[in-house]
């Protein structure tokens, strides 16, 4: 009998042992795991802390820096010092992540002083406009009117197309110009010749552009002093005048930064057409209307944009757009003959009319090397503005083909938005 | 006093107040040109009735001018056929301007305005000297300045055309407009043209008799060649005023007296008041038909006067004789 209670005993003991044991490890392990979730937390408590720290040291290395910039527009000497701290606030913005609204606030805050600024030290302004007058404008202008198409493209590549009132009746370039004038949105203010000062004044602008030695703008100028509204007459002489005409309206207007940047590409670009150096120049003749004949002489950016294309001007000793006999064509025997807005056809006609057997003495005609340039690049190389370095392009189309892959037969007659919706790019020059 | 003064004077300010409510901006009422005179001229719309008052005053000034000058060297040349410009003052004043335009760049409008004026006048000494060298009767004057412009008129060709960049005024100044008129030199011709009015009211019995032909005048004791040439300069002036402030108008000149004979007869001084009615009233019509007509592109003032006086010159024609 004590044998199977011995058993029984142990077993029973061994029960207990076993269900001690199981609670003791199952205790240990709860004790163990809540130590666990106790470490984790603190750990993740730890790091939450230490992001915490590391986000309020950002925060306030921040505010730090805007509260540097802050004072610093207080000192600002420059219109450079100005951009620096623009670009600045542009790093510090970007730096940001979402959550920091406040510290966002704060930037956008900071942007508006500076360009409250920017307008203080801009303006007032004095422009020495291409008549040689002083010009004063006194603060920002936001209502500009434009006599002229160049002029209308030279606001658009300083970014100031958005402040234009009114515009001139032959402006196409941007193209939403010609539809907001159409529909009235900008007041038309009549030709390049024969602008209507009631329209310039019933814009109510503060700010007119014009172009130098054209007669009515010159007359507009005085009559628009009596309304205190300043007039600026871009020069129009040269393609360096375009340059010249992006700065003064850059100036004008106070947006210089996109001005400089304009002026920088119009440069490069023109620099990037040369090309490698032309194996040949031809002679080269500009028709720009028939019966009279009228071409480019020098002193007019025509003339030097067959420099720029590689060509040469036949007509050089005549100054300016005048008029020639046919006559003067056979002695100036042009390789070439590119009409601008001119119809290549019209041209060998009217001449093959004059001249008869003679027109043959010519060497474009003889090898067939009349071409034309249409609409649009014809708009762009009759206008002082950046867009001319599309004109020339096309006229360096004309005059050596070979760069672009054609030849004098394989070129369509007639370099216009049909035979050419985009015009090729320049190929880099060669090593 | 002729009776149909009154009704012209009605009609002109009718014009008058037409032409302060014409033009590319609409919104222009007659209360807006009311508070203008009361108030004076600020920006905006009083701006814009400033504007249109000045050219207004221009055009008024204008065919007051021409209509005079007109008037004037009909009587003293015995041609009905005589206009302001016919002893080269227009073409001598282009002729100075167009130099101007290719010598200087950028000239001042008022340089402009005082070369056009001493060209015009000393043009028109050359034709009286060389008229008065052939004979110094009206016809040899007339031959004489018909000539002298029309050798002038060819240099203007030449000069233009050579040098058409420098001188792209092209067709604006040549045919007459009043769009891009200065305060100054409407207050200049507007003195001009009172210095020459008064002596010609005050001759105005001596020119008179001037129609009569030489020899009558010269019984009823008026020096003839004295008046002929006094009552010339004085038109000179004036016309030199006139085509310094707008350019060569025409037309005014010659429908403006032939309208006023038609009224008042043949008495100079009656028929001047009448001309000089008339000639603002067919003037403010033009100028008012150009805005009309192209509202933000100008035309010149030429396109108007001739559309209106070549008609009403040929019904005059077959209703008076002269």
């Amino acid at each position: 009998m004590s044998n199977r209670r011995g058993k029984t005993q142990i077993i029973y003991v061994a029960l207990i042992l076993a269900i001690l044991s199981i609670s003791l490890s199952g205790y240990m392990l709860y004790k163990t795991s809540s130590e666990l979730t106790r470490t984790y937390n603190k750990l993740t408590d730890l790091s939450n802390k230490l992001d915490s720290l590391n986000k309020t040291q950002d925060y306030q290395k921040i505010l730090k820096s805007i509260e540097k910039i802050n004072s610093s527009l207080n000192n600002v000497a420059s219109a450079d010092d100005l951009i620096n701290i623009a670009e600045q606030v542009n790093l510090l913005k970007a730096s940001l992540n979402e959550s920091q609204t406040n510290l966002l606030n704060q930037l956008n805050k900071l942007e508006e002083k500076i360009k409250k600024l920017e307008e203080r030290i801009l303006f007032p302004v004095t422009i020495t406009d291409g008549s040689g007058d002083k010009i004063i404008i006194q603060s920002k202008p936001t209502r500009i009117v434009s006599l002229a198409p160049s002029v209308t493209e030279i606001l658009y590549y300083v970014n100031a197309t958005d402040r234009l009132v009114g515009v001139d009746s032959y402006s196409n370039y941007p193209e939403w110009i010609a539809d907001a004038r159409a529909n009235g949105t900008l007041v038309d203010v009549g030709g390049f010749f024969n602008p209507s000062v009631e329209a310039i004044l019933s814009a109510n602008p503060d700010l007119v552009i014009g172009v130098n030695g054209v007669t009515a703008h010159q007359q507009v100028k005085q009559l628009l002093k009596a309304y205190g509204i300043p007039v600026i007459l871009l020069p129009q002489k040269s393609l360096m005048d375009i340059k010249e005409s992006l700065l003064i309206v850059g100036s004008a207007t106070g947006n210089i930064d996109e001005a400089v940047k304009a002026a920088i590409s119009f440069e490069s670009s023109l620099a990037r057409i040369k090309y490698a150096g032309y194996a040949t120049t031809p002679k080269v003749a500009i028709i720009v209307w028939l019966n009279p004949i009228w071409i480019a002489g020098n002193s007019t950016f025509q003339s030097e944009a067959i420099f720029w294309a590689g060509g040469v001007n036949v007509f050089e000793n005549y100054t300016g757009w005048t008029t020639i006999s046919p006559e003067e064509l056979v002695q100036a025997a042009p390789d070439i003959i590119v009409g601008v807005g001119v119809n290549s056809t019209s041209i060998v006609e009217f001449l093959t009319q004059q001249l008869g057997d003679a027109a043959q003495q010519i060497p474009a005609i003889a090898n067939n090397r009349v071409f034309c340039i249409g609409y649009p690049y014809s708009d762009m190389l009759s206008r002082p503005s950046p867009r001319i370095i599309d004109g020339i392009v096309a006229l360096q189309l004309v005059i050596h083909p070979e760069i672009y892959g054609y030849n004098y037969t394989t070129l369509p007659a007639c370099i216009n938005s049909t035979s050419f919706p985009t015009l090729p790019s320049i190929p880099l020059a060669s090593p | 006093m002729n009776k149909y003064i009154p009704i012209i004077i009605v009609l002109l300010l009718a014009a008058f107040m037409v032409s302060l409510l014409t033009g590319p901006y609409k919104n222009i009422s007659i209360s807006d040109i009311i508070n203008y005179f009361f108030k004076g001229s600020q920006a905006g719309k009083p701006g814009i009735i400033q504007y249109r008052l000045i050219r207004t005053t221009a055009a008024m000034v204008l065919g007051a001018g021409l209509a005079a000058s007109g008037l004037t060297m009909q009587y003293a040349l015995r041609n009905p056929l005589a206009e302001p410009f016919l002893l080269g003052v227009s073409s001598g004043a282009a002729l100075g301007v167009v130099l101007v335009l290719v010598l200087i760049n950028n000239a001042n409008p008022l340089v402009i305005y005082s070369v056009a004026m001493i060209f015009g006048i000393i043009t028109f000494f050359v034709v009286i000297g060389i008229g008065a060298r052939s004979g110094g009767t009206p016809t040899s004057i007339i031959v004489a300045g018909v000539s002298v412009s029309y050798a002038i008129t060819g240099i203007i060709i030449i000069l233009i055309t050579k040098y058409i960049n420098k001188i792209n005024v092209t067709f604006m100044w040549l045919f007459g407009t009043v769009a891009y008129t200065l305060r100054e030199t409407l207050l200049y011709s507007i003195i001009l043209l009172i210095i020459g009015l008064i002596p010609l009211f005050v001759m105005a019995k001596r020119i008179y008799t001037l129609i009569l032909g030489d020899d009558v005048s010269e019984s009823m004791g008026v020096d003839v060649n004295t008046t002929r040439y006094a009552s010339l300069i004085l038109s000179a002036i004036i016309s030199s005023a006139m085509v310094a402030l707008a350019g060569p108008v025409g037309f005014i000149g010659l429908a403006a007296p032939w309208l006023a004979r038609l009224m008042a007869g043949n008495e100079f001084k009656q028929t001047l008041v009448l001309a000089i009615l008339v000639g603002i009233l067919l003037t403010l019509l033009s100028d008012i038909a150009v805005r009309i007509a192209s509202p933000s592109q100008e035309l010149p003032l030429t396109a108007f006067t001739a559309l209106f006086g070549g008609p009403l010159l040929f019904y005059l024609s077959k209703k008076t004789g002269w």
